[in-house]
Order: C-alpha cells, then structure tokens, then sequence
C-alpha cells in the first residue's frame, strides 16, 4: 500500500466513523436536520476564511458552533420549533457561501472543492482533527454514559431528574459542529448530510441495542466513506457525491434487511 | 412540620400571556394533591415550576429550599430529589433503542452522581421497583415498542428509582383506554401509600383520582380557585363552574366521576 492509499484509508475509516457517531447523536435527539445546517454553517463559514484571511477550519468551526448555539435561543425565543429555524439558518447560510463563491472570482475551483469534497485536499495534518473528531464524542459517550443516553434519550427528563443535560447537550452539538467541520475536505459541505445520517439510520435498523447501534453507526460510516473513495478513485468520481451513493445504497440495503426480519419474524 | 412546598405569589408569563397568577399553596410532606382545571388552565406549567424546569416570578420553596435563588448544580441535586412524570403523548417517540431496565436505570443517574457509575444498589433499587410496577416481565423488551400505557408505567418506575421525596405527575393516565387508566390511577394510589412520598398529581379526569388523596385544587385561568378536601371540593357546583358545564358528581368507595346533567 502506498502512503496515499493509506493516506486515503484512514480518511475514510476516521471521517466515516466520526460522521457516523455525529449521526447517531443528531437522529437520536430528533435534530438529524441540525446535521444539515450546522454543514453549511461550516461552508459559510470557509468560503469567509477566503475574504477576511483567517485559517479556514478555525472560521467554518466558528461559524458552525454559532448557529448551533443560536438555534435554541432562536427557537424558545420566538416559540417555534427548532427545525423551523434549522430551516431559516439552512437557508440564510447556504446564501451567504453562494453569495461568497460568487464573488471570489480566483480561488473558486478551491472554494468549490469544499462543497463537493476534494481528496486531493486532504493533508496528512488533516488526518489529526479527523482523529478528535471521531474520538471526542466517543469519550463523552463512554465517560458520561449514563448521562449522555439519558439527554439522548429526552433532555427535559434527563434535566428534571437531576442531570446536567443542558451542558451534556450543547457538548454534543459542539462535537457535532466539529466533526461536520473536519469532514468538509473530504466529502463537501453540500454531501455531508447523507454521511452523517444515513450510516446512523441504517444502523438503527439493523441493530438492537444502545452500545450496538452506536459501535454500527460507526462502522457503517466508515464503511460509506471508505466506499464511496474507493469508487471516486477507480471512477475518477467526485468523492462527496460517491461517498452520498454508498451511504444511501447502505441505507437501502439495511432497510430491505430489516424488513425481511420482520417479515420472517411475523411468519414463524 | 416544614412544608414539602410552598408557593407564595408565584406567577409565570409566557409571551405576554399571564399562564399563572399569583399562586399561593403550601402542600404538607407525604400530602396527595390532586389540580384539577379544563385545558389550558396551566397545571402542567404549575408542576413545572417544581423542579425550577421553567422561569416565574415570585417564592417557591420546594423541600425547604428557595427555586428562584439556587445555583444551577444545588439545583440539580434538589431535582434527584423530585420525580417527574410529563405528560407523555405530547412528545416526540423516541428514537433510542432503549430496553424497559435501562430506561428505569436512568432514574438512577442523577443520583448516583455525574460520571459515577450505577453499582450493585443502584441495580437492585430498579429491580425492586420493576417488581413493584411488575415491569420485570417487560425489563429487556425495547421502550419503544410498548404500547401507551406500557411507556406510562416505565416512567412511574423511572420516577420512583430516584426514591424521590416529591412525585410530580402531569396527567398520567391521560389518553389511555379504560384498562390502562385504571391500572395506572390503582398504581398511582398504591406507590402514594407505600412510599410515604408527597404527590402532586394534574388531571381534568375525576376518574383519575385513586381513593384516599387529602388535597384538591382547582385551577381556572391561572389561578387557584379552591382548595380544599375531595369531600369539599369535589362538588358539581363547584365543577360546571370549573369546566362551564352542568355536571353531576358522583361518589363511591373514595372515587369520584362527573356526568354532564342531561339538558332540560
């Protein structure tokens, strides 16, 4: 294996796996269109680092927690639901990286790179927030399990029986935001979406219990990612949009074996 | 004898609409209060401000303790003392594949403390509970997959694992059939009894009351509008006035029911 294969593998394996466990955290609290925004957060937030010259991760994780923090103030605030103002920040969001990439007239085959995901941009440095990103939550989940499963399972109880669910839940969403962020190079802010939920998705019908659906969350995202690469280098495809159609096949397939469980389930 | 809770002029406003208005009640320690009021009246606002899960103004002192002027840790420790069951149906299905024994466990995990895990006690405080709410049979089958009642009964278990001092309950045999609505109130009743704990329980259902409880209050618009004995309070003037329709309540062995009055 070369250094770029291997280079390649651990992109996939640790951006898969990262994005997986995002996913499980976002489906598991009913926010799996948070995962959706708080990616083109993170593109607004890039193609920013363009015009103003700060360093590109720093602005899109910056841009990312914000609309993360300000969805749920947005929603008590203004009595609405948190999807509605996903929705509101999604779009406003989306505008302004158009809006951006429109007026960067050099560096627009870079910008665009983070939309659809470019391998060719990943660096071995970007191996390491990969890493964090993968861990971190990982280590919430297992140092404040009890916790954790309690805020996912629903946070106003988890904070009338005594939890510290608000702090547990914003940790979350941060790591969330991080790991979108991380994930940008390689699948692009616009494919993101389909690799942090689908692998959670498809894991939550195939298994049964908290710790496995967790560990399958994981897999089958790196699964997606290390797919999905594989088919943008033998295909010369581009690798957000191959990683997108690996992930969604996984979710086709896992819906198909959940269902001829059932079936067979109910037949005996 | 202190108080278990102690409202003084406790008011709560949400957009500009006034949802509790200036609530006074003092609710004595292993008391069962019943709140009975139509939709809207805010009862289930009045039971969250219990545990501090939403702003008011005014004085709540809940196991000898001011809400309004705790720090946000010693507030959560005075939560692992209050079991609270929310109205069910109204929220979201959950997406986690709990079991019925880990859903029961996370009413151990505010108190065991953060980042401690649940030790052999903690385990057989819930397996004592399952054995009570006979959730035992159901302990490894998936919460999600239970029916209305089922899920109702988890979370009377989840509540009492935290061998709460207080039990909050927010209508909880609200939209169920009649089996499950009498399994629930006769449940209800019994752990009352059994635990010592105070209760303060929301309905607009008499049916929902289980015999014996020592308290009623009535809240129409935010206010409180009697309080008193079921003995007292339970009278059909006193509901059609309640629910702006003629009733006729009925007694029998400590149950009460409310029949409209056939019209003229």
């Amino acid at each position: 294996m070369t250094a770029l294969e291997l280079k390649w593998l651990l992109t996939g394996l640790l951006g898969g796996a990262g994005c997986g466990l995002a996913g499980f955290i976002l489906v598991s609290m009913n926010l799996p269109f948070m995962g959706i925004c708080l990616a083109h957060a993170a593109l607004a937030g890039a193609v920013l680092s363009y015009f103003i010259g700060t360093p590109i991760l720093a602005t899109a994780l910056v841009a990312s927690l914000t609309t993360a923090a300000l969805i749920g103030p947005m929603a008590d605030k203004t009595r609405t639901h948190a999807n509605t103002v996903m929705s509101v920040l999604f779009s406003l969001t989306l505008g302004l990286a158009f809006l951006g990439i429109g007026l960067l007239q050099h560096q627009r085959t870079d910008v665009l790179s983070l939309m659809w995901g470019n391998l060719l941009l990943v660096r071995w440095v970007d191996l390491w927030p990969l890493g964090i990103a993968a861990l971190l939550p990982l280590l919430l989940l297992s140092l404040l399990g009890k916790e954790t499963k309690a805020v996912l399972f629903d946070r106003d109880i988890a904070r009338a029986s005594g939890i510290h669910a608000t702090a547990i839940y914003y940790a979350m969403i941060a790591f969330c935001g991080f790991t979108v962020t991380v994930n940008l190079n390689v699948v692009g802010g616009l494919m993101l979406y389909s690799l942090l939920i689908n692998p959670a998705v498809a894991a939550l019908q195939l298994a049964k219990g908290y710790k496995s659906v967790v560990a399958l969350s994981m897999a089958l995202g790196a699964l997606a990612a290390l797919g999905g690469l594989t088919v943008s280098l033998v295909l010369d495809w581009p690798a957000g949009a191959s990683i997108v159609l690996v992930s969604s096949l996984i979710y086709a397939l896992s819906l198909g074996f959940s269902t001829a469980r059932t079936a067979y389930a109910e037949s005996r | 004898m202190n108080p278990a809770i102690e409202f003084h002029n406790v008011s709560v406003c949400r957009a500009r609409v006034d949802i509790l208005r200036q609530i006074s009640l003092s609710i004595a320690p292993g008391e069962f209060l019943a709140v009975l009021g139509p939709n809207g009246a805010g009862k289930s606002t009045l039971i969250q401000t219990m545990p501090g899960l939403i702003p008011f103004i005014g004085d709540l002192r809940v196991l000898g303790q001011p809400i309004t002027r705790m720090a946000s840790r010693a507030l959560s420790r005075l939560r692992r003392r209050i079991g609270y069951v929310p109205q069910l149906h109204a929220r979201p299905p959950a997406a986690l594949p709990l079991s019925v024994r880990e859903v029961i466990e996370m009413g151990r995990a505010g108190v065991r403390g953060t980042g401690r895990r649940l030790n052999t006690s903690d385990r057989e405080i819930c397996d004592r509970i399952m054995e009570q709410t006979r959730l035992m049979k159901l302990a490894e089958r998936p919460y999600a997959v239970l029916s209305g009642g089922e899920q109702r009964k988890v979370h009377l278990g989840r509540a009492l694992a935290q061998e709460p001092e207080i039990l909050l309950l927010d209508e909880p045999a609200g939209h169920l059939d009649f089996h499950w609505q009498e399994a629930i109130t006769q449940l209800v009743g019994k752990l009352w009894r059994t635990t010592g704990a105070t209760v303060i329980m929301v309905t607009h259902d008499l049916r929902h009351l289980p015999p014996g409880i020592t308290r009623v209050a009535l809240l129409e618009d935010g206010r409180l509008s009697a309080v008193g004995s079921p003995e007292h309070i339970l009278q059909s003037e006193n509901l059609s006035k309640l629910y702006d329709l003629p009733l006729r309540v009925i007694e029998s062995r400590g149950r009460y029911l409310a029949l409209p009055e056939e019209s003229s």
